[in-house]
């Protein structure tokens, strides 16, 4: 119980810290990159989400990989699973 | 597994249209608002998740899922190779807006069908029962 | 000033799910800590992840966690009370009987999920129809304990009763074949 308290004000601690560490951090990036996207992503993709622009347009690979990567482990799944009587 | 609770059963067929038509705006939207392909198809997926909450005992058709699934991931590849990779784009906005909601919807059917495969594969197929 | 709430409470709710004593319990509180994190991301300003987060943190993987569980082991067992008219609600809420603790206690010590169901039936309606892994029988400080012979977590359970014994309660332990009962 005692070590329970002492691990808990720990953990408390250090995301306290942590918030005050971050505290007058802005959450905004600023690179070229992201101004470029942010200013042009409606002429070039006529979409009006940026999120929607980049992953479907900017950064189309990392859908395609993203996908790829989700059906290389459902067959994973498959694979390793306990009972395999059917389907075979 | 066969006494399930009868409030959650009535409660969670009654709400499942609901979670399905939720599920294809949040895909079809997903160039406009936010939302998309992958959120959308983990939300189709959750109403096969809710499916199995209501009758446990039946079981899907995992295989067609598994071709559908191939055959999405195929679409996918193909797609953007034949219109964005393509040397010349066109600069008509239909036509974007047509790519946009075509690629949404084929990744959040993959993702729905992917996520199902493994939940039930999971459910049906591991451990004892 | 918002979001530093939500993110210490964050770290609040995992400190909670680390340390449940029941693993169904802390799963729930897993689900609740997505919730509040998919909260957070809303108020970062990421509507998308958030999204993505609620989702798939607190549906899908809450449900497949829980089947898991289920999957895993689940022991269930009943509790029947001879004299339950005399019981009210708040007995069974806030002191529950000293048998139940002590079985439930050991059943977690051994990484299993008790579920207890209490009841108000006769115990031997309880003995023909329920499908059950043991069946508590108090009738004042008389307990009987039933189950099956052939479970190794009952005769797991017989030993420790024995070796700690419960000055206030007499216990005993009745066994039936396999084929006796379902």
């Amino acid at each position: 119980m005692k070590r329970r308290a002492i691990v808990f004000t720990v953990c408390m601690l250090v995301a306290l810290s942590v918030i005050f560490i971050y505290n007058d951090t802005s959450h905004f990036a600023d690179s070229p990159a992201a101004k470029y996207y942010i200013e042009n992503f409606k002429k070039d993709t006529f979409a009006e989400n940026a999120v929607a622009a980049i992953y479907l347009n900017y950064r189309m690979f990392d859908s395609i990989f993203e996908t790829l990567i989700l059906l290389v482990s459902v067959t994973a799944v498959i694979n390793f699973s306990w009972r395999r009587d059917d389907e075979q | 597994m066969n006494n399930n609770s009868e409030i959650i059963a009535r409660m969670t067929g009654l709400i499942y249209p609901l979670i399905i038509m939720f599920g294809f705006y949040v895909i079809l939207n997903g160039h406009s608002s936010p939302g998309g392909g992958f959120q959308g198809g983990a939300i189709l997926a959750s109403v096969f998740i809710s499916r199995y909450l209501v009758s446990p005992d039946k079981n899907l058709k995992i295989k067609s899922l598994r071709v559908a699934e191939k055959v999405l991931f195929f679409c996918i590849v193909m797609v953007p190779t034949l219109f964005l990779f393509s040397s010349e784009q066109s600069r008509i906005e239909i036509v974007h807006l047509t790519y946009l909601i075509l690629m949404n919807l084929l990744i959040g059917l993959k993702v729905a069908s992917g996520l199902t495969i493994i939940f039930f594969r999971f459910v049906f197929y591991e451990g004892g029962k | 000033m918002t979001e530093k709430i939500f993110l210490i409470l964050m770290v609040v709710l995992a400190f909670i799910a680390l340390n449940t004593q029941k693993l169904r319990r802390s799963v729930i509180y897993l689900g609740i800590f997505s919730l509040v994190s998919s909260f957070v991301y809303l108020l970062y300003g990421a509507p998308d992840v958030a999204i993505a987060e609620a989702v798939i943190g607190s549906a899908i993987s809450t449900v497949l966690y829980l089947v898991a569980l289920k999957k895993y082991r689940v022991f269930t067992i009943y509790y029947t009370n001879a004299n339950y008219n005399q019981i009210r609600d708040g007995y069974i809420i806030r002191g529950r009987a000293q048998i139940l603790r002590e079985v439930e206690s050991f059943f977690v010590r051994k990484e299993m999920e008790p579920q207890i169901i209490y009841t108000t039936e006769d115990y031997k309606k309880v003995l023909a129809e329920e499908n059950f892994d043991l069946l508590i029988h108090q009738d004042y400080d008389q307990v009987r304990l039933y189950g099956n012979a052939e479970d190794y977590q009952l005769d797991a359970l017989e030993a420790h009763m024995c070796e700690n014994p419960n000055e206030l309660l007499k216990t005993e332990f009745i066994k039936f074949e396999a084929g006796d009962k379902n």
